[in-house]
């Protein structure tokens, strides 16, 4: 059983008084421990694809599974509960509570999981660790610089163990040289823990980073292509 | 409503929110201390009038409770009298509550000059016990003097019947009035002292004789027609009518209190109370717009961090917690230094008061002392901290509501 399953997975937006098909029918499988890239250009529906497998929104038609599991009958907490339990989020910008420091928003999730304070600050310690942030883990969202931010959503999205991590242009408002740095982090991460990503991106230097590429046109998958 | 987040994590929130925008969380906070500052005072300026009216009600004449014999509160009529009050006195005077008992012999009459009369409410009393349950000694004007005990002919009048009569100190006044056995009586008295109280129901029509004159001439032996009663505060008086109604199980007798006597002054308080209460709800509605405001404009600039909190897994239950927990710290800080502050104000005032000698001759008409003095109470500062909190939950609602309605999608893409 693949680790993320989607069928016949249909999404339009109403834009006044005109229809837009975001996906037609997208079916997609994902294995436990891939490297996966969207690309494809704005509009393509790689967004919206993220925020179906992400149960942040519902399809008009068709099913996501993750793990087996469907989501689509869940309520909107139940679909909370459900992402914190299957799914990590590194968004393109503003990834990051403001009001709490590195370490907080990391040991944030593990609250919501009702992880001990102790323990909680010990596995997020250990993640910022891993991103390379344990000396800055004080430090509040406005006092780190763009690269580590999104270095602190990584740490966040991994600490609760997701199934997978969705990541959403999470280069985009990066320099090139920060950019690398963050695939490298997330390939590092992938390859030591196994941890399943899937990021949604134009980025040259991401698509270049793909275990597996597929590439999206006019809310559909046109070509994939898998490597080493 | 339970929430995944301990309480402690709510509030570090809380805090933490409300300092993102220390200006505008200050500028509400001005708002509520300003508010429920002038209210504390406003309703402490209140309880001190009402206090003290309600005192100088009491102390002025009636005292706290009186006990008659069945029907005379309603006849005022001597027929209904009590013949041998001597052991209902003792009885009162063993009640701790008790700070002065005293008996009285009243009956309507006439007091008259040559040439001229003026009904008057003649009132028998005992000149030593007289003073330690009411004020009636202290409305003496100079030149006068209060009745000595061994004085038989000794005559207290109130300051409009002495001028409508034209009498001074010292002069002769004939009084007239009706005996139990239905003959008319007569009896020479000497003014010895006028009274001036403010109060109508003195100044107006109150005549003075010391209670054994009034027996003997009546010819009442040693009746009465009022035991009245000073308790040792205002808080002390229903557990003492209670006592004394299982104390003194008869059923020709009647103990009241004074609202039962003269509701006027409950009536007045209970007014003053509902205006009051319109005022702070007023006041409170105002502030808490001001608060509706700052926590709507406080929600919309973070839309984007709820849409980000809500993809992480953020419940409905938290989200709503956390804005009605932020509503909720804003108000009690804001109300509790409000009230402090108003409590400062008015305690500073307690001690010398707040002069209205310019309205005393108004006022006295109320009992209301020219100087009013500020009273906090714990009723209306319960009152007052229990509505803030109350309306304050009410308008962290909306907000805290709205924040749980958003879609996380269409909240991460709000600029």
């Amino acid at each position: 059983m693949a680790l993320i399953e989607t069928r016949e997975l249909h999404k339009h937006y109403q834009l006044g008084e005109i229809s837009v098909a975001a996906l037609n029918g997208v079916e997609l499988a994902i294995e436990s421990g891939e490297f996966v890239v969207l690309a494809g250009r704005s509009g393509s529906g790689k967004t919206t694809l993220l925020n179906l497998v992400g149960a942040l929104d519902m399809p008009d038609r068709g099913e996501v599974f993750i793990r087996g599991e469907n989501f689509h009958s869940l309520s909107k907490d139940a679909r909370a509960s459900f992402r914190l339990r299957h799914i990590g989020f590194v968004f393109q910008a503003y990834n990051l509570i403001r009001v709490l420091s590195a370490r907080e928003n990391v040991a944030y999730v593990l609250e919501l999981q009702g992880v001990a304070k102790s323990e909680r600050m010990t596995l997020a310690d250990r993640w910022l660790a891993e991103v390379g942030l344990l000396e800055l883990g004080d430090r509040r969202p406005d006092q780190l610089s763009g690269g580590q931010q999104q270095r602190v959503a990584v740490a966040r999205a991994l600490a609760s163990s997701p199934a997978i991590v969705l990541a959403d242009e999470p280069t985009a408002n990066l320099d090139s040289h920060t950019g690398m740095a963050l695939i490298e982090l997330m390939q590092h991460l992938n390859r030591e823990h196994g941890t399943t990503f899937l990021i949604a991106s134009h980025d040259p230097n991401v698509l270049a980073a793909a275990g597996r590429l597929v590439r999206m046109e006019d809310g559909a998958i046109v070509e994939e292509e898998r490597r080493g | 409503m339970s929430s995944r987040l301990p309480f402690a994590t709510h509030l570090r929130l809380a805090v933490r929110n409300l300092l993102r925008n220390r200006r505008r969380t200050a500028i509400t906070l001005a708002a509520f201390v300003c508010g429920v500052g002038a209210l504390t005072f406003i309703v402490a300026l209140n309880d001190g009038w009402m206090a003290d009216m309600k005192t100088n009600f009491v102390l002025t004449q009636m005292g706290h409770i009186q006990i008659h014999a069945e029907g005379f509160n309603d006849s005022r009529s001597i027929d209904q009298r009590l013949a041998d009050p001597a052991p209902i006195l003792a009885a009162v005077a063993r009640q701790p509550e008790v700070a002065a008992v005293t008996a009285r012999l009243s009956i309507s009459a006439l007091a008259s000059v040559a040439g001229a009369s003026s009904g008057v409410d003649l009132m028998g009393i005992d000149p030593e016990n007289e003073p330690k349950v009411s004020r009636l000694r202290e409305f003496v004007q100079p030149g006068g003097e209060w009745l000595k005990a061994d004085d038989r002919r000794g005559l207290l009048l109130g300051a409009e019947v002495a001028r409508q009569l034209d009498l001074a100190i010292g002069d002769k006044v004939v009084l007239m009035a009706q005996s139990p056995g239905g003959e008319l009586v007569s009896e020479l008295f000497r003014l010895r002292g006028i009274l001036k109280s403010g109060a109508p129901e003195i100044d107006q029509g109150k005549a003075l004789i010391g209670i054994d004159s009034a027996r003997q001439w009546l010819e009442v032996e040693q009746a009465a027609t009022e035991i009245v009663i000073r308790a040792q505060n205002h808080e002390a008086v229903l557990p003492l009518q209670t006592a004394l109604l299982a104390e003194l199980p008869d059923p020709n007798l009647e103990i009241m209190r004074w609202s039962q006597i003269d509701p006027m002054i409950e009536q007045w308080t209970a007014t003053a109370d509902a205006s009051t209460f319109f005022i702070l709800t007023i006041v409170i509605a105002v502030i808490l717009i001001e608060v509706l405001n700052t926590m709507l404009m406080s929600m919309h600039e973070r839309v984007r961090e709820f849409g980000l909190m809500e993809a992480i897994g953020t419940g409905k239950r938290e989200l709503f917690l956390m804005l009605l927990i932020e509503t909720v710290l804003l108000v009690a800080t804001g109300g509790l230094l409000g009230y402090l502050f108003g409590a400062a104000i008015s305690l500073a005032l307690a001690g010398p008061g707040i002069d209205i000698s310019a309205f005393a001759d108004a006022f006295a008409f109320f009992y209301m002392d020219p100087v009013c003095h500020p009273l906090l109470t714990l009723k209306s500062g319960v009152k007052i901290v229990g509505i803030t909190l109350i309306a304050a939950l009410i308008a962290g609602l909306y907000p805290a509501w709205k924040a749980t309605r958003l879609n996380p999608v269409a909240a991460m893409r709000e600029v």
